[in-house]
């Protein structure tokens, strides 16, 4: 009797089964008119079930890297750390990683940069000229109609029609257009949640333009732009279909040089390099979540 | 007025200009070559010619391929409203676990590299994979697999667009309609859903152009031969470098999903103001 617990020992008052000492579970049909419980787990397991479908390929890259065979399955055979070192030497996948993070950071630090100016012609405003506020950050999302495949494509012949030589000079502003529709949105948001009192008391107090713009706005939106740059970086250190085509042959980032190993042979080094790029993000995701919250970066109200 | 309207605008000055240089005009260029002569010889040389629309509107397997990319980003777009609606509704009326659970695991994917997350699905399904070893079913290189993949890329987005709607929904609103005897189906498909149909258009039409205008998932998981409008812009401009080829699908596949997109949001707002009423 002293397995069971309280609850079990509350039913047993007016149930003579358990009070002769069997256990019965308490979401059984016959212990009450709640269901409650039944309908909490079957949402659990949808929800756990939609969870597996959106981690199973990170899971199934994660378990095939520390594969000790020479060939890729899953699940992976036997456990070995060999093909990260494997992956760790091979030249392409290091100039690939640091590719990335170049682009990565300029990209972020520029789109950032464009978009909290656009972001605080935008917001500040929104209080009486909704409107054209609203054309404008409308005007500059339209990038994000076309798919990234298209900018990329015509990036490629309009640049070399121009004679400029592709890689990172041209990649940065292709990542541009991709990520600035973000960071505007997002400095857009911050900039509307700031008092617009604040400004003009700085002013009254003597502050200049320029002085009040950048001791006493940007300290207000920094949330937005920690979003806008940890966003921004993400994005392009994701892109393949802008890097497919704008790459040089010295200058790959990181996802395209992994894709075309995949076109070519699968072995588990591939496999080793994707599992430190997701491990990376996920850590980035999680300082994220640690510091101004993904809701922040995703734009979802609180 | 006039001035201080300009110093206010003055700070969207470098996105525009950003804009003009590396979006407008690279834009205009792709329209300007998909019209210039070619040869494979000579390359681009002087002079206007509808030849190259002529052979990629006039080959015989063109009505397949722009259905095929229809088709697959419709089902994508489908799978991907059901799935994400469920987990927008979990997440708004959820505890807080729930939500961190959610936005951890459903929507912070979003931000890994998706042809991580595709090389994923290539080993599952592939040989060797444990998909082919369980159900003894060769499905890489399949549009199974294509949409299986496109789905894991794109269903957090449908969650990102419907929750807007979904919040504006009042907690009060859910009790009134349970206190007035409707069970829990109930109120979903009769005060949450319709609710967020607003949200789930947008997310629709977000996936139906990631999902159109997707490259990486149908050549990795489709086949490098699949046949949607993606991968022939690929091939075309990098594999045959048939530079005003490329920019004619490119094209052909911009107005295809402007087409489809139109369409459909008519459609669908007419039905739901008819189903309203």
């Amino acid at each position: 009797m002293s397995l069971v617990g309280s609850e079990s020992t509350a039913l047993s008052v007016d149930d003579p089964i358990a009070f002769a000492g069997e256990h019965r579970p308490v979401s059984s049909p016959g212990a009450g008119r709640k269901n409650r419980p039944g309908r909490k787990v079957s949402v659990g397991i949808v929800l756990l079930l939609v969870l597996l479908f959106q981690l199973l390929p990170l899971i199934v890259v994660v378990d095939s890297s520390f594969t000790s065979a020479a060939t890729l399955s899953f699940p992976g055979k036997g456990f070995s750390t060999k093909w990260f070192s494997v992956a760790f030497s091979n030249e392409a996948f290091l100039s690939g990683i640091r590719a990335s993070l170049l682009l990565g950071v300029l990209t972020a630090i520029v789109a950032t940069a464009i978009g909290t100016l656009a972001g605080m012609a935008i917001g500040m405003r929104s209080d009486k000229r909704i409107l054209r506020s609203g054309f404008w950050l409308y005007l500059l999302t339209v990038p994000l109609l076309l798919p990234p495949l298209v900018t990329g494509l015509g990036s490629l012949q309009f640049w070399s029609h121009m004679d400029v030589g592709l890689g990172l000079m041209v990649l940065v502003p292709g990542h541009l257009v991709l990520t600035l529709p973000y960071s505007v949105r997002i400095m857009a948001v911050s900039f509307s949640q700031v008092d617009p009192n604040i400004p003009s008391a700085a002013e009254t107090l003597g502050a200049g333009r320029a002085r009040v713009g950048w001791r006493v706005l940007l300290p207000l939106v920094r949330g937005g732009i920690v979003a806008s740059l940890a966003l921004t970086f993400l994005l392009s250190f994701d892109d393949v279909a802008v890097s497919l085509f704008l790459k040089s042959a010295t200058f790959v980032p990181l996802p395209v040089v992994i894709f075309s190993y995949i076109t070519q042979s699968i072995s588990p080094d591939i496999s080793a390099v994707s599992a430190v790029v997701a491990a990376g993000s996920v850590v980035l995701l999680v300082i994220v979540q640690k510091t101004i919250g993904l809701d922040h970066l995703f734009g979802i109200e609180r | 007025m006039g001035r201080r309207f300009l110093v206010s605008s003055l700070p969207l000055l470098p996105a525009l200009a950003l804009y003009a240089v590396a979006f407008v005009a690279p834009l205009l260029f792709l329209v300007y070559t998909s019209t210039q002569r070619f040869s494979a010889v000579h390359g681009i040389y002087g002079g206007w010619s509808t030849g190259t629309y002529r052979s990629v509107l006039g080959a015989s397997d063109i009505g397949q391929v722009v259905f095929r990319t229809v088709w697959t980003a419709f089902v994508v777009v489908v799978i991907s409203l059901v799935i994400g609606m469920g987990v927008a509704i979990l997440f708004r009326f959820g505890s807080s676990v729930t939500r961190l659970i959610i936005m951890l695991g459903v929507i912070g994917p979003l931000l890994i590299s998706s042809v991580v997350r595709t090389f994923g699905w290539v080993l599952f399904f592939g040989p060797g994979g444990i998909f082919e070893h369980v159900t003894g079913l060769k499905l890489l290189n399949t549009s199974i697999a294509n949409i299986v993949g496109l789905v894991n890329l794109f269903v957090a987005l449908v969650v990102l667009a419907v929750l807007p709607s979904l919040s504006r929904i009042q907690q009060s609103e859910v009790d009134a309609a349970a206190t007035l005897g409707l069970s829990k189906i109930g109120i979903v498909c009769r005060v949450i859903v319709p609710m967020a149909v607003p949200g789930m258009i947008s997310g629709g039409v977000i996936v139906f152009g990631a999902a159109s205008g997707a490259v990486i998932s149908p050549f990795l998981l489709g086949g490098s031969t699949f046949g949607v409008l993606p991968v022939r812009v690929f091939s075309e401009a990098l594999e045959l470098a048939n530079p005003p080829a490329a920019a004619a699908f490119a094209i052909l596949l911009v107005c295809v999903s402007l087409v489809v997109v139109v369409t459909f949001e008519k459609g669908v707002r007419s039905l739901w103001l008819k189903w309203d009423r």
